[in-house]
Formats: structure tokens, sequence, C-alpha cells
């Protein structure tokens, strides 16, 4: 803004320097010019009486001293000329010398004869005339008489070097005064705008200080301006913004202790749920398996109901588990075996059979001959299998069919196996296949109430399959049923026996 | 004869243990008490100790250190029986010198099938 004001003073005051200048050179030049012709008129009498005298008497003595009085008369005056109406000149005089040329002496013509015919007033004529590169001013003043031998006439030519030296000391002048007009106004209108920028110098520096995080800092600007008001909204702002912060801090604080002692309920929880399971579990395998005596039919079987029930309480436990401890990573250093992949589907077949047959299930399954073993934790795998087929039997409605799969097959140019498990269950709405392998997450509360469950099963499997480097994937369309699919990655070379 | 030490304070565990181990065939003294059994160990080392880790006054994981600190219970084979699955727990273990990690809940063949082993290997150690 101040370059702008600036702009504008220059130009005017270039303005008006300019035509001060021009306006006095004019004025000064009519007064050379007009001083020029008085001069011619007073000097033309002593002077021709001067060459009278001396054409006559032949004097020549003071002569010099006369005319150059004379001559001084006018500071501009380069050279002066008397001619004789015959057109010679009787004498040049100029401020350093004085030339006589007496009759009867060739003296040098005068040109231009024209220029002697007088004129109906006796006055002078200027004329602005170029000689010798340079612009002067000459002045003719004829005489009364012009072709009269003894008549003489008036030529001075006057330089305009006072003038042009005037012009240039003038435009001289203006320049420096244009500087200095220019310096003062810049400072001026600095001063001027520097009112309002340095207020709007002191909001942004506010913002910056505020954007960087300081949300203790506020702008400090009182004025009555729009600037003023600006910056008190801007602190207001920061003020709720630094309350804002605060609260989502705090809040964000509070959730993380809930989700600490999340974690340590669960992993509490499921430590104790461990000790009392393990003796359930083994007495139950001891029995079963006859080790503390022949059972009746009847015994037998209620001991396999008992056996598969605690097995299946293991299980959720072991999920809880795994997922208190999600946060690091699995797997521990259980050994990494070489796991038949044949073999975990049907030990999951075998376990929800019963189920199976209780709701009807058509079940099928189809392993493929000579399937290649997969590399991972055993234990790990089978709860993986397990999880999937139990949700497959979950959600398939009665009369439903649910078939499982395993075959050899390559992704992303590597070998492995892939474990399919279809059913013809309520399947999965299309927004919510994302976000189905989440900690605790169910499709809806419905869900929850008429299937049970935890929510666990899906995060673990999706957890455990990242865990051994495969893949894990759902198809599925609402109503029609739901397809898991389970890559796992075969290590180089392994082959079935 | 190979002869294992069971040590839990929990008693169910321990007759659990006891069960298994004497249907297999080995013959099998329990205890609920860390400084009992360790006493016990140092006295008559047995081939096999299976030893819990978290248990009042002496836990497994003192027991194993000041068993291997001492000339005569450092060839005894100690297999941990344990609920806690995080590394630390094995690593601890396993670096204090016990010789396998085994998690609960297990099963009994499963129990049955790692003690074989372990005392095979043993076997092949002493006589090789």
């Amino acid at each position: 803004m101040a370059r702008a004001i600036a702009l504008a003073v220059v130009i005017t005051l270039v303005v008006s320097a300019g035509t001060v200048v021009v306006y006095r050179y004019l004025v000064m030049r009519e007064s050379l010019e007009a001083e020029a012709r008085y001069f011619c008129s007073l000097v033309h009498v002593p002077l021709v009486q001067i060459s009278l005298m001396y054409d006559t008497i032949g004097i020549n003595d003071p002569v010099e001293e006369r005319v150059d009085r004379l001559l001084h008369l006018n500071s501009d005056v380069r050279e002066v000329q008397i001619i004789r109406g015959d057109g010679t000149v009787a004498f040049s005089a100029s401020r350093d010398r004085v030339r006589l040329w007496p009759l009867g002496v060739t003296a040098p013509s005068f040109d231009d004869l024209a220029l002697l015919e007088p004129l109906p007033e006796r006055s002078p004529i200027g004329e602005r005339v170029r000689l010798d590169g340079r612009t002067v001013y000459q002045v003719v003043l004829p005489s009364d008489h012009p072709h009269e031998p003894w008549s003489m006439s008036l030529l001075a030519t006057f330089s305009y070097d006072s003038v042009n030296r005037q012009l240039w000391r003038g435009l001289m002048l203006s320049v420096v005064a244009l500087a200095v007009g220019l310096l003062v106004t810049h400072q001026v209108s600095r001063a001027l705008a520097r009112g309002i920028t340095r207020n709007l110098d002191d909001l942004q520096a506010g913002v910056r200080r505020i954007r960087a995080g300081r949300l203790d800092d506020r702008v400090d600007i009182h004025s009555d301006d729009e600037v003023g008001e600006l910056a008190s909204a801007f602190n207001d702002m920061t003020e709720e913004l630094r309350h804002t912060i605060g609260r989502l801090r705090s809040a964000n604080r509070e959730l993380q202790a809930i989700d600490e002692t999340k974690s340590n309920l669960l992993a509490n929880v499921s430590h104790e749920l461990r000790t009392p399971l393990t003796a359930l579990k083994g007495f139950l395998e001891l029995l079963e398996d006859g080790e503390l005596g022949p059972l009746g039919d009847r015994a037998a079987r209620a001991v396999n109901v008992c056996r598969r029930n605690v097995d299946r309480l293991a299980l959720r436990v072991e999920d809880l588990v795994q997922l208190s401890h999600v946060e690091t990573p699995w797997p521990a250093l259980a050994t990494t075996d070489l796991v038949p992949v044949d073999e975990v589907i049907h030990l999951a077949v075998e376990m929800f059979e019963p189920r199976i047959r209780a709701k009807s299930h058509r079940l099928e399954v189809d392993v493929s001959r000579g399937l290649p073993r997969v590399e991972g934790n055993l234990e790990q795998l089978e709860r993986v299998v397990l999880n999937l087929v139990d949700n497959a039997v979950k959600f398939t409605p009665d009369g439903g069919s649910i078939r499982i799969s395993a075959e050899e097959c390559d992704h992303e140019g590597r070998a492995g196996v892939l474990v399919r498990i279809v059913d013809t269950g309520i399947g999965i709405p299309a927004a919510e296949q994302v976000r189905i392998f989440d900690r605790f997450h169910q499709v809806d509360s419905s869900i929850r109430r008429r299937f049970g469950g935890m929510g666990l099963g899906l995060a673990l499997v999706h957890h455990t399959v990242e865990a051994h480097d495969g893949v894990v994937w759902v198809e599925s369309r609402e109503g029609e049923g739901s397809s898991f699919f389970v890559w796992l990655p075969c290590p180089p070379g392994a082959q079935v026996i | 004869m190979n002869r294992i030490y069971v040590v839990d304070d929990e008693p169910d565990m321990v007759e659990l243990l006891a069960t298994v181990l004497k249907g297999e065939g080995y013959d099998v003294e329990t205890y609920t008490d860390g400084r009992t059994a360790l006493a016990r160990v140092l006295e008559e080392p047995p081939e096999l100790l299976l030893l819990d880790l978290m248990m009042p006054d002496l836990d497994g994981f003192e027991l194993l250190k000041l068993l291997r600190l001492d000339s005569r219970g450092k060839d005894v084979v100690v297999l941990v029986v344990s609920a806690r699955t995080g590394h630390r727990a094995q690593i601890e273990t396993l670096q204090l010198g016990a010789n396998a990690y085994i998690y609960k809940p297990f099963s009994p063949r499963e129990l049955a099938s790692q003690v074989r082993q372990l005392l095979a290997g043993r076997k092949d150690e002493t006589s090789g």
C-alpha cells in the first residue's frame, strides 16, 4: 500500500517540477531575447559613432576600451558587427577583441544583405539561428539609409548559455528535491500504513503461534477497528479450541484407562479359568479313554458329552486369553510344526458332528489327497478352523448345508493351501463384511441375543492367519450364506509323506 | 523304573498328573510345597520333574534356579507345566534351565507323549 501512495506522489512531483522548470526556462529565454534587442538599440548609435570617428579620424586607441565597455552592458552577447551600406564590415567586436577594417582595406563581406533592408519601425529583429552547431540569438538593427556608404547596420549574436545553465541547474535542483520528496513521502506513508500493517502482522504472528500448538497464547491487539475485532474473535475461538482439546484429551485418557482395565480383566479372568479347566479336561479324558476303569454305555455317553463341552469351554477361554494379549504379537516360542490341514479339518468335523446332526445340516467334506503341510502352530491353526466351523454351524439354520474343502493353491506366486468353509446360513450384510474381523464386533445386538458368542472368534482367526503369513477373507450375501476362505503358505518342498 | 516327581500347589492338578503318569507306568511322587519338593529332589534326584510355576512361598522359577545351582540337580529333566502362556514366562524358564514347557489346559495324551519323549532323549544322552 505504501508503494501505491509513493508512486502517486512521485508522479505528481515529477509533473509539477517539470512544469515549473520548463516554464521558468521559457520566461528566462524570453527575457534574454528582449534584453538582447534592447541592448542592440542601446549600443547601435554609439558603435556607429565610434566607427565613423575611426574612419574619419583614424584614432583607434580608446576605441577598444569604449567598445568593450559597451559590450559589457549585456552578459549574453557574443559578437557585434557594424556593417556599411555596401555590405562591408566596418568592425566586429566580441568580448576579447575588436577588429576594425578601415575604408580601403578589404574587409569581409556580409552575406545576407537582404537582412539589412530597413524596416518600417526602427526596431531590432531577433531570430534564433543555428550557428556552428549551437543555437544562438541573432539581432539585426538596420540603418535608415542602408545603401549609403556611410550608413551602418548592427548585427549582434547572443548565446543562450546563461539560460541553458539555469535550465540545468533547475533540473538538478528538481531531481534533488524529488529525491528528498520521495524519501519523505516514503517515510510518511510507511508510518501511516504501519499503523494498519503492524496490527495485521501481530495478528498473523499470533495465528502462527497458536497454529503451532501454543494454545495458551493470545493475540494482543486492542485497537477499535476491524483488525481489533478480528483479533478478539480469534482469541475467543482459541479459548474454545483449548477447552475442547482439553476435554478430548481427558476423554482419551479415560478410554485408554478403560481399555487397559478391560485387558487386565480379560487376562486375569482367563487365567483363573484355565486351572480348573485343566483338571476337568484331564480327568474327563482319562475317563473317556478307560484309564480309570470301564464305563457303562450311559456313563460313557455322559462322559463324552462332558468332555466335548469342556473342550468348547476351553476354546472360548483360549480365545479370551489370546485376545487380551493380542496387542503383543504371537507366535510364542512354542514350536512351529508342519501342520497337516486335513487332520485339523477332520478334528473340527468330529467335534461339531453332534451339533451338525442335531440341526440336520448337510455336511460335505472335500479334502484333496496329498495336501502339503502348512508351517505353523498346530493348536492355533486348530483354533482357526474350529472357530470358522463353529460359526458356520451356529449361523446356518436347520436343514442348511455346510461344505468344508481344502486344496493346494498358489497365492501371489507362493505355494499354499486354501481352506474353504461355505455355508447356506444367514449371511453377512455387505456393509458389515469389512468389520467382522474386528474384536468384539458382532453384526448387531440381535445376533448376540440369538446366537450368543463374544464376537472374538473372527478377530482371533484374522490375527492368527496373519501371524502365519496367510490371508483370510469372506464372501457373503445376506440371506444366502457365507464363504470363508483361509489361505496358508507352505514351506518350500513340504510334501505330504 | 523312571521316577517322576510332580510339584503343584493345586491338589487336583497333582492328582490328575499322578493318575496319568502312574497309568503310564511311572513311579510318581507328589508335592504341593516347593521347599519340601526341592529338598527331596536334591536328596534323591528323579529322572523327571514336573514343575508348576505359580506357587506361593517358593515358586517354580526360584525352585528351578536353586535346582540348577546345585550339582545334584543338574541332570534332572524338568518339564514346566503352567497356565502362563506369555513369551516372558517361557523364555525365563528355559533360560533358567528347564528342558520343556507345556501349557494348561493340556490333554493327558499330550502330556504323556511329552514325558515319553523327554525321558527317551535323556536316556540317549546319558547312554550316548
